[in-house]
C-alpha cells in the first residue's frame, strides 16, 4: 500500500533559529502513527508545516507527498491551499476555541462542504458519524460540553473527506473519561474510512494504545521510531527509555521514578551533536560534537550508543508494599458543603475526609469534581457553607497548611527575586531569612538562584521554588493541587521524586490532588475519589486501584490510556 | 432557544437602567445652577437690571423659593415636557433656541460618522489582515497620532491649507440647502472624523486582530475553507466589539463637535454651549448637557440591544 | 527580530525639547508677553520675528515657547493626580470588593456617561476658577478610567497563584496589595499615565482655546490658536506654530505611551 502522507527532509526555521530539522515521516492509509514528544520539541510545528499553516516569521523547507501529489514546502503556504480539507485536515487541541462562538454547529460543519451538498440530511449524517444527535446542528458551541465540541470539530474537519487527518493533541484538554470516548471515536472513523491518522501527543500511554507506529521527537529532532512494543519493551534511544521510565506506572508503585536531570532545551539552543547529549547518562565527546544520523529500516534510532538488550533496565521495580496504619488525625473535615451560586451545581456536598499527621493522602477527580474547592477551603482561600474542619493543633493557618498550584509560570511573583519570595515566606512562618540557601538546597537548586527573577527559570525550577515557598513556614500539611500536571513528563518525574524525598525527610503530611491515577499511586497511601462534589470512594491506594469496587473508580481506571485495566474490564475493544 | 420573553425582559431591564442613569445625570445637571458661584436668581437674571421686582419674578419663574428637592422635581417636570426655561442671553425659550441649531450639529456629526464608517472601519480590517506589514505600521502610527491630535489645531491647519492657501473650501458660514451645506461642512466633518476615525481604526484593528488570532481561524484554514468564508466568519465575530466601539465613539463625537463648531464658526449646539458657558447662560447649558447625555445613553442602549440580537452568548446569559 | 526600538528613540528628541521649553521657557524667551500694539501682526520672516507677530505685536515664537509651561505642567499634574486616585481607589475597589467596589464602579459609570470635554467645559466654565481649579476638575474627570483600569488590573492579579500563595502564607492585606499586586501593575499604570498626559494636554488646551483656564494675556498654546484664528490670512504662523507644537507634543507622548503599553501588556497580560 502506498503512503497516504509522506514527509521528506522537513526543516522549520523561526526567528530564533532552527525549530525542526531532518524530519521524515510517513503514514499509510490504514494506520495511525503517533508523533510523541515533550512541550517545545517541535511536534505541533511539524503538523502546522505539513498543512502549510505556520505562524508568521516561521518558514519550512522539505517535501510533502499526499499519495501522488507532491508539494514543495519552500513554495510557501499557498502551495497547500488547494489540498487542505480535501486531502488533509487538522484537528486542534482546544475544542473550546476551535469553533466560532457565534455560528451554529451545523453551519460550521457545512462550511467545508460543496454548496450543493450543504443539505440538512448531509449535516445530520455527518453528526451521526461522530455519535451526535441531529439537534446539535442547531446549537451553538457554548451550549455543548468539551467532548461534544470536539466531536463537532472532528465532523467539521472530515467534511471534505480528507485522506489524511492530523490530530494535534486532540484529547489533551478533555477529562480522562471523555478522552477515551473521543480516542475510540477517532480510531473507529480512521478504520471505517481507511484514513491515515497522524496523532500528535505528549502522552506516551495514548501513543502506545492508539498507534501502530510511534515516532519520538526531542528538541526538534527525531530520536527513534518503531512499534509501540519496540519502544516500550526494547527502547534503543536513551531518551525513549527516559520517557518511558519517567511515566509513572498505573499498575504499581515504584520506589523512585527514573528521572534525568535538566529540562528540554529549545531546538535552536542545541549547537552541535546530539540534542539529548546534555542530559544523557551515556553521552561521550562524540555525542557532544557530531549529530547522530537516523538509521534503521522499520525501527530507526538516532544515537551513537544505542541501548542493547543487556543495557535495558527492567521497566520498573515495584516498591515494597507500605504498611497502612492510620496515624493520629491532623485535620478532620466533617460534612463540608459549599455552593458558589444558586444556579450552579454544588461544589462540595457533605464531604468528610481525614488526613493523619505525616500521612500522604490523594484526592482524585475530574474537572468539576470539587477537589480544588476542597483544597481551597483547607487553606482558607474559600469559605464553606456548612460542616466543620477540625485541626488537631491551634497553630496559625500559615503553619498548618501550605499549597502548591498547577501553573508554574504564574506561581511566583514576577517582580520579586527568588530570594525575596523565599525569605518573605520564611518570615511568615517565624523563621530566619538566613535559611534561604538551605531551602534552595533542599529543593535541589544552587544558592545563587536567590538573586534571580522567576522569568529566567524553567517550569520545573519554578515549581521547585513554589514548593520551597510552601515549605518555608514549616507547615504540617502540604497541599499539591495538580502540582505536576502542567510539567513535561521528564520534569514531572523529578518533582515527584523530590516530593517523596521531602515527605520522608520532613515528616509532613501531604494532600495530593490530581486527575491522574498513575501519579497518585506513586505518592499517596490513601485515596479519596471525588465526583460532582461528593466523595464516592475511599480506601488505601493499593486496594482501591488493585480491586476497584466502585463503578466510577472502575471507569476512571479503564480510561487511563495504555492501562491494562482497559482490556481487563471489558471496555470497547481496540480493534474492530 | 430564544424566547420573546427574554428579549422583552432584556430590553426592559436595559431601558430601566438607561432611565436611572439619565435621572442621575439630570440631578447633577440641575445642581449646575447651585454650583455656579453667586446668587442663582442673580445668575439667571444675567445682565438685566436686578431690581427687586425682577429678582422676585425670576425666583417665582424658576421656583427658587421652593425647597431644593421640590425645585428639582418641578424643573424635571418641565424638562420632561420640553421646557428648560428661557435663555438668559437671548430671552428666547431654550427649546426654540436649540431647535434652530440642532440640525446643523446632527448633520456635522452624521457626516463625520459616515466618513469614519467608510474609511476607518475598512482600513482597520485591512490593516489587521496584513498586520505587521509596512502599510499596517504606517497607518497604525498615523492613527496613534490622529487619536491624540486636537481637533481645533488640526481644524485650523486644514482651514489654512485648504481655505486660505488653496482656497478650495469656504472659511466661514454653514451654507444653505443640501449640497451647499455639505460643501461647507466637509472640512469640519473631516476634522472631526480624523480624531474619531483614528480611534475607530485602532479599535477595529484590535478587534479583528484578536479574532484572527483565535484557533477557529486556523481550524477553518486547515479545513480548506475559502478566504471569503474565513473573512466572513472573522468579521461576524469581530462585528460585536466593533459596533460596541462605534457606540462609544458617539460620546467622542458629541464632545468633539463643540471644538469643531467653534473652530469653523458654525452655529450648532456645540458652539452654543461654548458661548453659553462663557455667558453663564445656565438654562441653555443644562439643556444641552442633558440632551447630549440622552443621545449617548440611547446609543448605549441601542448597542446593548444589538449585541443581544447578534451574540448568542449574550442571549443565553440574559435568559439564565 | 531584535530591532532597535525606533519609537522611543524618535519620540525622545521632540519630547526633550518640549520639556526644555516647559522648564526653561521663561529664560529662553524672557520677553514673550511684551506687546507692541503699533507693530500689529506682521507675517513670518519679518525682521526680528522669525514667525511674525500676533495682533498685539507679540513674537509668535517667543510666545509659543513661553506657552509650553502652562500646556505641559497642568496635564502632568492631571495625569499624576488621576492615577494616584485610580491606584488607591482602584486597588481598594478591586481587592476589597463589596459595597465600596459597587459605589466606585457606579461613580465611574456616571462620569463616563458624558464626554470629558463637555463636562470639563461646563463645570470649569461655570465655576470659572482659573488654571488650577480646571486642573482639579480634570483630575476628577480623568480618574474613572484610571480607577477602572487599576481595578481590572488588580482583579486579574488577585486570582494569580502567587497572590493566593501570599494569602495562604498569612501576609497582611496591605502587604499583599503594596508588595505583590502594585509592583506588577505599576508598568501599566505608568504607560496609562503617559497617555493621560497627552489626553490632558489636548483637553487643557481645548479649554483655553474656548477661553477657559488660562487668564487673558498669559502665554498659552490654546489661547494662541483662538487668537490666531482671525489672523489666518495675515500671519498664518500665529496658528501653525502653536498648532504644530500641540500636535507634536500629543503625538510623541501618545506614541511613547502606546509603545510602552503594548510592551507591558504583553508582559503582565492584563486584559
Amino acid at each position: 500500500m502506498i503512503d497516504a502522507l509522506q514527509l521528506r527532509d522537513l526543516r522549520i526555521t523561526g526567528p530564533a533559529g532552527v525549530i525542526v530539522a531532518k524530519m521524515d515521516l510517513s503514514v499509510r492509509s490504514d494506520e495511525t502513527v503517533a508523533l510523541v514528544g515533550e512541550s517545545g520539541c517541535g511536534k505541533s510545528m511539524t503538523a502546522k508545516a505539513i498543512i502549510g499553516l505556520l505562524p508568521r516569521g516561521v518558514a519550512a523547507t522539505g517535501t510533502v507527498l499526499l499519495g501522488e501529489t507532491r508539494v514543495d514546502l519552500a513554495d510557501g503556504p499557498n502551495a497547500m491551499s488547494g489540498l487542505r480539507g480535501r486531502r488533509i485536515s487538522l484537528l486542534l487541541q482546544n475544542p473550546f476555541t476551535s469553533l466560532s462562538p457565534v455560528h451554529k454547529c451545523g453551519s460550521q460543519i457545512a462550511a467545508a462542504l460543496e454548496p450543493s451538498r450543504r443539505g440538512r440530511e448531509m449535516i445530520a449524517s455527518r453528526l451521526e458519524e461522530v455519535d451526535l444527535p441531529t439537534r446539535v446542528a442547531q446549537q451553538y458551541p457554548f451550549e455543548l460540553s468539551g467532548g461534544m465540541r470536539q466531536r463537532v470539530a472532528l465532523a467539521a474537519s472530515l467534511a471534505s473527506d480528507p485522506e489524511v487527518l492530523i490530530g494535534d493533541e486532540p484529547t489533551t484538554a478533555l477529562d480522562v473519561t471523555t478522552q477515551r470516548e473521543v480516542l475510540d471515536l477517532l480510531h473507529r472513523i480512521q478504520s471505517e474510512r481507511g484514513m491515515a491518522l497522524l496523532l500528535i501527543t505528549h502522552d506516551l500511554g495514548v501513543a502506545r494504545e492508539r498507534a501502530g507506529r510511534i515516532l519520538v521527537m526531542y528538541a526538534g529532532r527525531l530520536m527513534e521510531s518503531g512499534t509501540g512494543a519496540d519502544l516500550f519493551d526494547a527502547p534503543r534511544h536513551p531518551y525513549t527509555a527516559v520517557l518511558r521510565d519517567s511515566e509513572p506506572p498505573l499498575e504499581h508503585r515504584v520506589e523512585q521514578l527514573r528521572a534525568v536531570p535538566g529540562s528540554v532545551p529549545r531546538p535552536w539552543e542545541v549547537l552541535a551533536g546530539c540534542s539529548f547529549a546534555a542530559r544523557c547518562p551515556r553521552a561521550d565527546d562524540k555525542c557532544r560534537t557530531d549529530e547522530p544520523p537516523l538509521e534503521g529500516d522499520s525501527a530507526q534510532v538516532a544515537c551513537w550508543h544505542p541501548l542493547g538488550a543487556g543495557d535495558i533496565a527492567p521497566l520498573s521495580v515495584p516498591a515494597v508494599r507500605r504498611d497502612i496504619e492510620i496515624p493520629e488525625p491532623l485535620v478532620q473535615l466533617r460534612n463540608v458543603s459549599k455552593r458558589f451560586s444558586e444556579s450552579a451545581p454544588p461544589a462540595l456536598v457533605d464531604v468528610s475526609i481525614t488526613i493523619g499527621a505525616g500521612e500522604a493522602v490523594g484526592i482524585v477527580g475530574e474537572s468539576g469534581s470539587g477537589k480544588t474547592t476542597l483544597a481551597r477551603c483547607l487553606v482558607d482561600l474559600e469559605k464553606y457553607d456548612s460542616g466543620t474542619i477540625d485541626w488537631s493543633s491551634d497553630l496559625p493557618q500559615a503553619r498548618r497548611a501550605q499549597i502548591v498550584f498547577q501553573d508554574p509560570t504564574s506561581a511566583l511573583n514576577p517582580a520579586m527575586t527568588i530570594g525575596a519570595t523565599l525569605s518573605e515566606a520564611l518570615r511568615a512562618g517565624g523563621r530566619q531569612r538566613s535559611d534561604v540557601p538551605g531551602l534552595l538546597d533542599m529543593i535541589g537548586l544552587p544558592a545563587s538562584y536567590a538573586r534571580r527573577k522567576p522569568r529566567g527559570l524553567s517550569g520545573g525550577e519554578q515549581q521547585r521554588v513554589a514548593i520551597a515557598r510552601a515549605l518555608a513556614p514549616a507547615p504540617q500539611l502540604l497541599i499539591c493541587d495538580e502540582a505536576v500536571s502542567a510539567l513535561d513528563v521528564s520534569v514531572q518525574a523529578q518533582i515527584l521524586n523530590l516530593l517523596s524525598e521531602l515527605l520522608d525527610r520532613l515528616g509532613l503530611a501531604l494532600l495530593f490532588i490530581t486527575h491522574d491515577l498513575a501519579v497518585v499511586r506513586q505518592v499517596a497511601t490513601r485515596l479519596y475519589i471525588m465526583r460532582d462534589g461528593q466523595v464516592v470512594d475511599s480506601g488505601d491506594t493499593e486496594s482501591i486501584l488493585a480491586n476497584p469496587s466502585h463503578p466510577y473508580t472502575q471507569s476512571l481506571l479503564a480510561s487511563v490510556p495504555g492501562s491494562q485495566a482497559a482490556s481487563a474490564l471489558g471496555q470497547e475493544p481496540r480493534d474492530a | 432557544m430564544l424566547s420573546q420573553g427574554s428579549l422583552l425582559k432584556f430590553t426592559l431591564g436595559r431601558l430601566l437602567a438607561t432611565v436611572a442613569l439619565l435621572l442621575a445625570v439630570s440631578f447633577i445637571v440641575f445642581t449646575l445652577l447651585q454650583l455656579t458661584p453667586g446668587d442663582p436668581a442673580r445668575n439667571l437674571l444675567g445682565p438685566r437690571a436686578s431690581s427687586p421686582e425682577a429678582l422676585a419674578e425670576i425666583r417665582d419663574q424658576y421656583n427658587l423659593n421652593e425647597p431644593f428637592v421640590r425645585q428639582y422635581l418641578l424643573w424635571l417636570g418641565g424638562v420632561v415636557q420640553g421646557d428648560f426655561g428661557d435663555s438668559i442671553r437671548s430671552d428666547e425659550p431654550v427649546t426654540a433656541l436649540l431647535a434652530n441649531r440642532v440640525l446643523l450639529t446632527m448633520q456635522l456629526a452624521a457626516l463625520a460618522f459616515v466618513l469614519t464608517l467608510l474609511v476607518a472601519v475598512p482600513l482597520g480590517i485591512a490593516a489587521a489582515w496584513r498586520a505587521g506589514g509596512a502599510i499596517d505600521r504606517g497607518v497604525t502610527t498615523g492613527a496613534i497620532v490622529g487619536v491624540g491630535a486636537p481637533s481645533y489645531a488640526v481644524g485650523l491647519l486644514l482651514l489654512y491649507v485648504f481655505g486660505v492657501k488653496l482656497d478650495v473650501f469656504p472659511i466661514y458660514g454653514s451654507g444653505e440647502g443640501g449640497l451647499d451645506r455639505m460643501w461647507h461642512l466637509s472640512l469640519p466633518a473631516v476634522t472631526l472624523a480624523i480624531g474619531v476615525g483614528a480611534l475607530v481604526f485602532k479599535l477595529t484593528r484590535t478587534a479583528v486582530l484578536a479574532e484572527l488570532d483565535q484557533d477557529y481561524v486556523a481550524f477553518a484554514q486547515s479545513r480548506g475553507l475559502s478566504r471569503r468564508q474565513i473573512r466572513s466568519m472573522v468579521l461576524r465575530n469581530a462585528m460585536l466589539p466593533i459596533v460596541t466601539s462605534l457606540g462609544l465613539v458617539f460620546a467622542f463625537l458629541f464632545g468633539g463637535t463643540i471644538l469643531v463648531e467653534v473652530t469653523f464658526a458654525l452655529q450648532g449646539i456645540g458652539s452654543l454651549l461654548a458661548g453659553s458657558v462663557t455667558f453663564k447662560d445656565i438654562p441653555v447649558v443644562q439643556a444641552i448637557t442633558l440632551l447630549t447625555a440622552a443621545v449617548i445613553a440611547l446609543t448605549a442602549l441601542a448597542v446593548d440591544l444589538f449585541s443581544f440580537a447578534a451574540d448568542p452568548r449574550v442571549r443565553s446569559r440574559a435568559a439564565a | 527580530m531584535r530591532r532597535v526600538p525606533l519609537t522611543p528613540a524618535l519620540c525622545a528628541i521632540p519630547l526633550l525639547i518640549i520639556l526644555l521649553f516647559a522648564i526653561a521657557g521663561a529664560w529662553i524667551a524672557p520677553n514673550a508677553t511684551e506687546q507692541n500694539v503699533l507693530l500689529g501682526a506682521v507675517p513670518a520672516g519679518s525682521e526680528g520675528h522669525l514667525f511674525g507677530t500676533d495682533l498685539l505685536g507679540r513674537d509668535i515664537l517667543g510666545l509659543s515657547i513661553a506657552g509650553t509651561r502652562s500646556a505641559v505642567v497642568g496635564p502632568v499634574f492631571i495625569a499624576l493626580g488621576s492615577m494616584l486616585l485610580g491606584m488607591v481607589l482602584g486597588t481598594v475597589s478591586g481587592y476589597t470588593g463589596g459595597w465600596i467596589d459597587l459605589l466606585l464602579t457606579k461613580y465611574a459609570d456616571l462620569l463616563l456617561a458624558l464626554p470629558v470635554t463637555l463636562i470639563a467645559l461646563v463645570v470649569a466654565g461655570l465655576i470659572d476658577g482659573g488654571y488650577w481649579v480646571t486642573v482639579l476638575v480634570l483630575v476628577v474627570l480623568f480618574s474613572p478610567t484610571d480607577i477602572r483600569l487599576m481595578r481590572s488590573a488588580v482583579m486579574t492579579q488577585a486570582t494569580r497563584p502567587y497572590i493566593e500563595s501570599a494569602r495562604v502564607l498569612g501576609l497582611s492585606r496591605w502587604r499583599i496589595m503594596f508588595r505583590h499586586v502594585l509592583p506588577n501593575v505599576l508598568p501599566i499604570a505608568f504607560a496609562t499615565m503617559l497617555l493621560n498626559v497627552a489626553f490632558a494636554l489636548v483637553a487643557m488646551s481645548a479649554l483655553s482655546f474656548l477661553g477657559l483656564g488660562v487668564g487673558p494675556g498669559e502665554p498659552d498654546w490654546g489661547r494662541q490658536l483662538s487668537d490666531g484664528r482671525d489672523l489666518l490670512s495675515q500671519n498664518a504662523a500665529a496658528v501653525i506654530v502653536p498648532g504644530v507644537l500641540i500636535i507634536i507634543a500629543a503625538a510623541t507622548i501618545n506614541l511613547l505611551g502606546d509603545w510602552l503599553q503594548e510592551r507591558f501588556n504583553a508582559e503582565v497580560g492584563v486584559r
